[in-house]
């Protein structure tokens, strides 16, 4: 990636060297320090900004004979951690092009998260990744003097990276070196049209999915996680390897058609559909001395495979009707239906090496097939209207009603393994909704209120409500040629369901409000501040002793910002100091300084100076703490 | 091939090749923009006072309307009305149209832009065009921000922020959320702004799935063994999309919590095992339940979802 930078960067200067002429673009590349104290794999996990160049930011907007519009935008490209390129480009009315490359570093190794050990205060947990997620889209559009306008597109989504997981096996969890590479095409084409008041867009895609999932026991892991024996006998591996592969094809279609009646009514119809079949294998081997309940017996040796198919069947369709009752004010309504078809059939094939009865007798090697079906359907209808006022004065208005339901089967079949669980049957849902709002606007002043209502009649999960009820309040007022503005939002948000049996209880209420003042040309302050309180609590029953608990949890944060902002001439300087601290069962405090300063050497070159710093405090310090500073250095160039 | 090492040179290409194109002296190939009428031929040009406009030759609305230094004045006249009366009276201000507020958006932008589609709807949604939220509010034609792609007068988060602070502030300061304005995402990679309200504001898939699918594609499934929370519920049954003060961005401060508080069938009609009376949940081992339960999104070879 350095090297890619250094050759982009190369190449720019070379070739404005040589034309010595006026270029319309502006470009921003240099280098970024990190300076970092305390636990470097959080705040990998956490923001994960590191030492590289980085082309901070470029874009070029031009237009030349071959195109009526070029665009080209980069942001923070190079040492990542996410990067984007877009490019936008049209030919009059030829054609247009769009094109989005997205890139995303993903780093997980948290000192709390699958470690059991955290309590002998050994980090990170069991589960690790350092992966690169890099999505490309493409899409062309092509105009022409007829009804229709065809379109292309490509979308491609990689996925890859080496982690660590654990595996459950033989009565033990073992640490596994994980590699994982996935692959996502999508290819698509359709077209959109108009036939005087009707016009549409109709598309074809056709999806596929390929993933390679390797597994080999790390070095060391040799005796799992739990020392002890097993009914006396020891447990441990002398090598465990999987091979994951998954492959999925999903064919779908998506159109819409909207029509016009003499601009009063406009009435819409949507339908999306698709099927998705996968198909899986799993190779699997493993050596050492395993216990397993499930065939009561002691083993040393495993070998698994499974075959499985995997099928989605999707579709939703529905319509609507928008009408305009007067100017300003328009009623709408409309009606959709999802429906979801999943099934599943696996071949598990396993065999035991030999295998002893725990009692020590009856040596063999013994062999399991599971052979599994699943399928779970789930219907959902939303029914709704909406009535609109836009502008009563400085008023405006919005009322809906919707009415959602439903229906689930769970189908087990013989061996009952259907949604983990051993669960099947049917379950129904209907939640009647009332949501309005109103704001008034006038003269820079904004005032608005909204509630919404929810009343359900059963939950499917213990923690669905059956009522909610959220509030939400907001005021701001803007000066004229802004140069001060103040905003407040309040929002409360209680949901509940008071079954004995579940007793879910949950409240969040949250307020914010900022102000920003600019008194002279070129200078604004602003400074923000937050609460946000949120307690839930649900009954449960533990497993280990059947005794009924509450499971509650809280979080109290507060966030306090205040930063300034300032250009005159060839400089500007723009900070801010924040600070956010969480109270509740998960307490952490946050604080973060930014400076960025940028000086214009001339009128095409400058230099911008960025300084970061983030420190991150967790009660345990040797967990979770760190302070992190990032210094980056950054020439800007503007032809 | 890795893309960036493409992107280098292909972008110094692009850089080199099109700063000489655009100043070839050749006549434009194509021109949509109607040839100006003698009597605005010989009335000045709107970017002869205002200069800063000159610039609008790269504006979207200008595509196929106008070319480098040559902005007609009946390009501008699309959204302001007829200038002549303007220019005669030495600029004065009264005599054009200035759009602003709901009747601005309504007299210029929605008379292109009235489109709806399956997701968008001028009329009912959450931004319609009314008093408070118009397509000015957020879009600023002449100065949009520098790097927006949508004529946006701030950058978005800034934009969003103006009514939507709480969320923002969920991604501004909880140690684990998406990262808005890295690596291309932005509010609306999941919400689709003129969209109507509730969950008809997410921005699906092409193929109608949850907006986290785009990026998340290996959780699509389907898996033989599906997880109820996924095939019945939603990513958001255990996840907070914008920001969490628990690691993966989980609802619970514990794995266990998630877990257990569906996995608790103390009376019937719900969905969710209770786990075998091994799992000691006092016990760190039992605390992470994924510590075991890798393949919790779904599992093609285990009903357990172990792997």
């Amino acid at each position: 990636m350095k090297r890619t930078v250094i050759i982009t960067l190369a190449l720019l200067l070379l070739t404005m060297a040589a034309h010595a002429q006026p270029a319309p673009f502006e470009l921003e590349a240099g280098y970024r320090w990190l300076d970092l104290k305390g636990n470097s794999d959080m705040y990998r996990s956490q923001i994960n900004e590191r030492n590289g160049f980085l082309i901070r930011n470029f874009t070029m907007s031009t237009q030349t004979s071959e195109f009526d519009r070029l665009r080209i935008d980069i942001n923070d490209f190079g040492v990542g951690p996410a990067g984007s390129l877009r490019v936008a480009a049209d030919h009059g009315n030829l054609w247009k092009l769009r094109l989005g490359y997205r890139t995303a570093d993903a780093f997980s190794a948290l000192p709390n998260f699958a470690n059991p050990f955290i309590g002998q205060g050994i980090i990170p947990g069991q589960h690790t990744f350092n992966r690169t997620r890099r999505m490309l889209d493409i899409d062309v559009d092509f105009f022409t003097d007829k009804w229709i306008s065809p379109f292309v597109g490509y979308t491609w989504n990689n996925n890859h990276g080496p982690g660590t997981t654990t595996y459950d096996f033989g009565q033990d969890e073992f640490r596994l070196a994980q590699n994982l590479t996935e692959r996502d095409h999508e290819f698509r084409a359709g077209t959109a049209f108009r036939i005087g008041a009707v016009s549409g867009q109709v598309m074809q895609g056709w999806r596929n999915f390929n993933s390679t999932e390797s597994l080999s026991l790390l070095t060391g892991a040799n005796n799992g996680n739990n020392p002890g024996p097993i009914i006396g006998q020891p447990v441990s591996a002398t090598d465990i390897t999987r091979v994951d592969r998954t492959h999925v094809d999903t064919p779908f279609t998506n159109l819409y058609v909207t029509g016009d009646v003499r601009n009063r009514v406009r009435l819409v119809a949507n339908y999306v559909h698709l099927a998705a079949s996968g198909d899986g294998t799993d190779l699997e081997s493993a050596n050492g001395s395993f216990a397993s309940f499930a065939i009561s017996r002691f083993f040393t040796g495993f070998n698994g495979n499974s075959r499985s198919a995997a099928r989605n069947d999707t579709w939703r369709g529905g319509g609507r009707a928008e009408v305009t009752l007067v100017p300003n004010v328009d009623l709408v309504a409309g009606f959709q239906r999802e429906h979801r078809d999943l099934n599943g059939t696996a071949l598990v094939d396993s065999v035991f090496l030999n295998s002893v009865l725990f009692s020590g007798a009856d040596k063999k090697d013994l062999e399991t097939v599971l052979n599994a079906k699943s399928s779970v359907q789930r219907d959902t209808d939303v029914l709704n209207a909406t009535i609109a006022a836009h502008a009563i004065g400085p008023f405006s208005v919005r009322g809906e009603f919707r009415e959602s339901k439903m229906d689930v089967d769970v189908a087990p079949d013989l061996s009952e393994i259907v949604v983990p669980g051993a669960q099947g049957g049917t379950f129904n849902r209907r939640i009647r909704t009332f949501d309005t709002d109103a704001n008034y606007a006038k003269s820079g002043l904004l005032l608005g209120v909204a509630w919404r209502r929810d009343r359900a009649n059963e939950p499917i999960f213990r923690t669905d409500y059956l009522d909610r009820d959220r509030y939400r309040l907001r005021a701001g007022w803007k000066s004229p040629k802004d140069f001060f503005r103040v905003g407040a939002t309040a929002e409360r948000m209680i949901q509940n369901n008071d079954r004995p049996d579940i007793g879910y209880d949950a409240h969040v209420r949250q307020i914010s409000g900022d102000v920003e003042v600019a008194p002279l040309a070129g200078l604004r302050f602003r400074a923000s501040a937050s609460q946000f309180r949120a307690d839930s609590d649900v009954i449960i029953r533990h497993p280990e002793n059947f005794t009924l608990d509450h499971s509650i949890n809280m979080e109290n944060g507060r966030a306090e910002e205040g930063g300034v902002s300032f250009f005159r001439g060839p400089f500007s300087i723009d900070g801010s100091m924040s600070r956010f601290e969480n109270r509740g069962t998960s307490p952490f405090l946050i604080t973060r300084q930014h400076a960025r300063v940028t000086y214009d050497l001339k009128t095409k070159a400058g230099v911008a100076f960025e300084w970061d710093r983030d420190k991150y405090d967790e009660p345990n310090p040797a967990f979770g703490y760190y302070d992190a500073s990032r210094i980056g250095i950054y020439l800007r160039w503007r032809p | 091939m890795r893309f960036e090492t493409l992107a280098g040179p292909v972008l110094a290409l692009c850089v080199s090749v099109f700063p000489l194109a655009a100043q070839e002296q050749t006549p434009p190939a194509t021109t949509t923009a109607p040839p100006p009428a003698a009597e605005e031929a010989a009335l000045p040009s709107c970017t002869d006072c205002h200069d800063a406009m000159k610039t609008f030759v790269t504006n979207p609305h200008a595509i196929g309307k106008a070319k480098k230094d040559a902005i007609p004045n009946s390009l501008c006249e699309t959204c302001h009305g007829p200038g002549k009366e303007h220019i005669e009276n030495g600029g004065d201000k009264t005599k054009i149209f200035k759009p602003v507020g709901l009747e601005g958006s309504n007299k210029t932008c929605m008379t292109c832009h009235n489109t709806a589609t399956d997701r968008i709807t001028r009329r009912g949604g959450m931004h319609s065009n009314s008093v408070a939220v118009n397509c000015l509010t957020c879009h600023s034609i002449h100065n949009g921000d520098a790097h927006s792609q949508h004529l946006l007068a701030k950058n978005e988060l800034a934009l969003c922020a103006n009514c939507h602070s709480t969320q923002v502030t969920s991604f501004k300061y909880q140690p684990y959320a998406h990262r808005l304005g890295r690596g291309g995402m932005e509010c609306d990679s999941c919400h689709e702004p003129h969209g109507r309200p509730g969950r008809e504001s997410l921005r699906l898939t092409r193929a109608g799935e949850a907006p986290c699918l785009t990026c998340h594609a290996d959780k699509r499934g389907p898996y033989v063994f599906q997880h109820g929370a996924i095939a019945i519920g939603e990513c958001t049954t255990c996840h907070e999309p914008h920001g969490s003060a628990n690691p993966k961005r989980l609802k619970r401060a514990t794995v266990m919590q998630v877990c257990i508080e569906c996995h608790s069938p103390i009376g019937p009609g719900t969905l969710g095992s209770q786990p075998p009376s091994f799992h000691d949940i006092t016990s760190p081992r039992f605390r992470n339940c994924t510590t075991c339960h890798v393949a919790i999104h779904g599992s093609n070879r285990d009903p357990q979802l172990l792997k």
